[in-house]
């Protein structure tokens, strides 16, 4: 009898524990869905939910081979608010950094010789690219040596 | 008589045109080939409007020229040939033969037409159709041309062109800016032809005969891309005319002013 009285608050303890583990997952469960709701955003997106834009997308220059100077506007966006960076691909240090925003525009004075890659990034993860954009640069004259450039004025 | 001039001009026009064809042989230059063995050309339209000091004028106001649709265009060969044609603002137009080739110099044989710093809201004069050696120099953002020009294909009275010209590029932002600074020798011949009984007339132009002299020349352009086709160029400039011209009673400007404006379309 005593055993089978041991044996029957045995049983209510065993499943007053299932009980309380069901509910301490359950509780973890919709905690981490919310949690997961917060926060999947800026944790799990999908890069392609950010944007960088660039504005012009090309510079013109005259001379195949000249520097090329343009005002560049960055805007970008991006699913949550965040601290987020623009790079230039390859490049150590940011262009600009925005603080606890989900969009924002820079515009910096650019010079270049060449295509130019830029990257937005997590400040905090700066390894991964969440968008990209590119400047693209074309001329008229396919004329990059120094006789050719005589050609038009004589 | 005649057929003595004209075998004489063929003989000068053959030397100018040997060292042509034995330099060539010592070609330098590496070039990217283009189709129809060009190693480069350029094929432009150009719409401009043109303001000028008239010459043949006592008004002291300016004349416009609106020239729109003009063609400029200049190829060349990988077998040395040449051609540039172009309009106000352009130098030694015409054909000719690259003989001498290295990454500082180039020399040419050239057949020219006209004379552009005396020829500023006039039609080209195409009894200026001269025969000569070209030399050009070129520094990394300059360049220094010579045209000499010994042979008047139309005419037995050749006389002497000496032209020359020195011309700093640099760019400003995406602007691209020109200066030149030119002298051009022209002997009695050339301008007399240009300007004395010919054009005037025997009566008007009364005890008037124009000598040698030196025309100066100095411009300051500047060109801007509008897009990968069209270009935006602007100049302006002043010649300084020689007494020899001046002298002329038609004459009555020391010099002539211009300026040019317009938008270039690029093939």
């Amino acid at each position: 009898m005593v055993a089978w009285g041991w044996c029957m608050s045995s049983n209510r303890d065993v499943e007053w524990k299932t009980t309380r583990h069901r509910t301490i997952k359950r509780i973890l469960h919709c905690l981490l869905c919310a949690l997961l709701s917060v926060s999947s955003q800026s944790l799990f997106a999908d890069p392609k939910d950010y944007t960088l834009e660039l504005k012009p997308i090309e510079c013109v220059s005259l001379y195949k081979g000249q520097t090329c100077h343009t005002t560049l506007e960055f805007v970008f966006t991006a699913p949550a608010a965040g601290n987020y960076c623009v790079y230039k691909k390859d490049d150590k240090e940011a262009i600009t950094c925005w603080e606890s925003i989900d969009n924002g525009t820079f515009s910096q004075e650019f010079s270049t010789d060449e295509e130019v890659v830029f990257e937005l990034k997590s400040r905090q993860d700066d390894d991964k690219i969440l968008s990209s954009a590119t400047l693209n640069l074309s001329w008229v004259y396919q004329v990059p040596d120094k006789k050719r450039l005589a050609w038009r004025l004589f | 008589m005649l057929f003595t001039s004209v075998c004489a001009r063929i003989v000068i026009l053959s030397c100018l045109m040997l060292p042509a064809i034995s330099f060539a042989q010592k070609s330098e230059e590496s070039t990217e080939t283009l189709s129809n063995g060009m190693s480069f050309r350029f094929f432009e339209l150009s719409n401009s409007i043109h303001v000028y000091t008239p010459l043949f004028d006592t008004r002291d106001s300016y004349d416009i020229d609106r020239e729109f649709f003009n063609f400029r265009f200049g190829a060349k060969w990988e077998n040395g040939l040449f051609v540039n044609f172009g309009n106000f603002g352009t130098r030694g137009n015409g054909v000719g033969y690259n003989f001498y080739n290295t990454d500082d110099w180039e020399f040419d044989a050239l057949i020219h037409l006209g004379f552009n710093s005396v020829e500023i809201g006039q039609d080209t004069n195409y009894d200026d159709f001269r025969a000569g050696i070209r030399a050009t120099y070129y520094s990394e953002d300059a360049v220094f041309r010579v045209i000499a020009s010994p042979i008047d294909i139309n005419s037995d009275d050749d006389g002497f062109y000496l032209g020359s010209w020195y011309v700093k590029n640099w760019q400003i932002k995406n602007w691209n800016i020109h200066s030149i600074v030119g002298a051009s020798y022209f002997s009695e011949e050339i301008l007399d032809n240009r300007f004395s009984a010919v054009f005037f007339g025997p009566q008007e132009i009364g005890d008037y005969k124009a000598g040698a002299g030196i025309v100066f020349e100095f411009e300051l352009g500047a060109r801007y891309a509008l897009g990968r086709d069209w270009v935006f160029e602007a100049s302006i400039g002043q010649t300084v005319l020689p007494d020899a011209i001046y002298d002329n009673p038609f004459v009555d400007k020391r010099g002539q002013t211009y300026g040019s404006v317009g938008v270039v379309y690029v093939f």
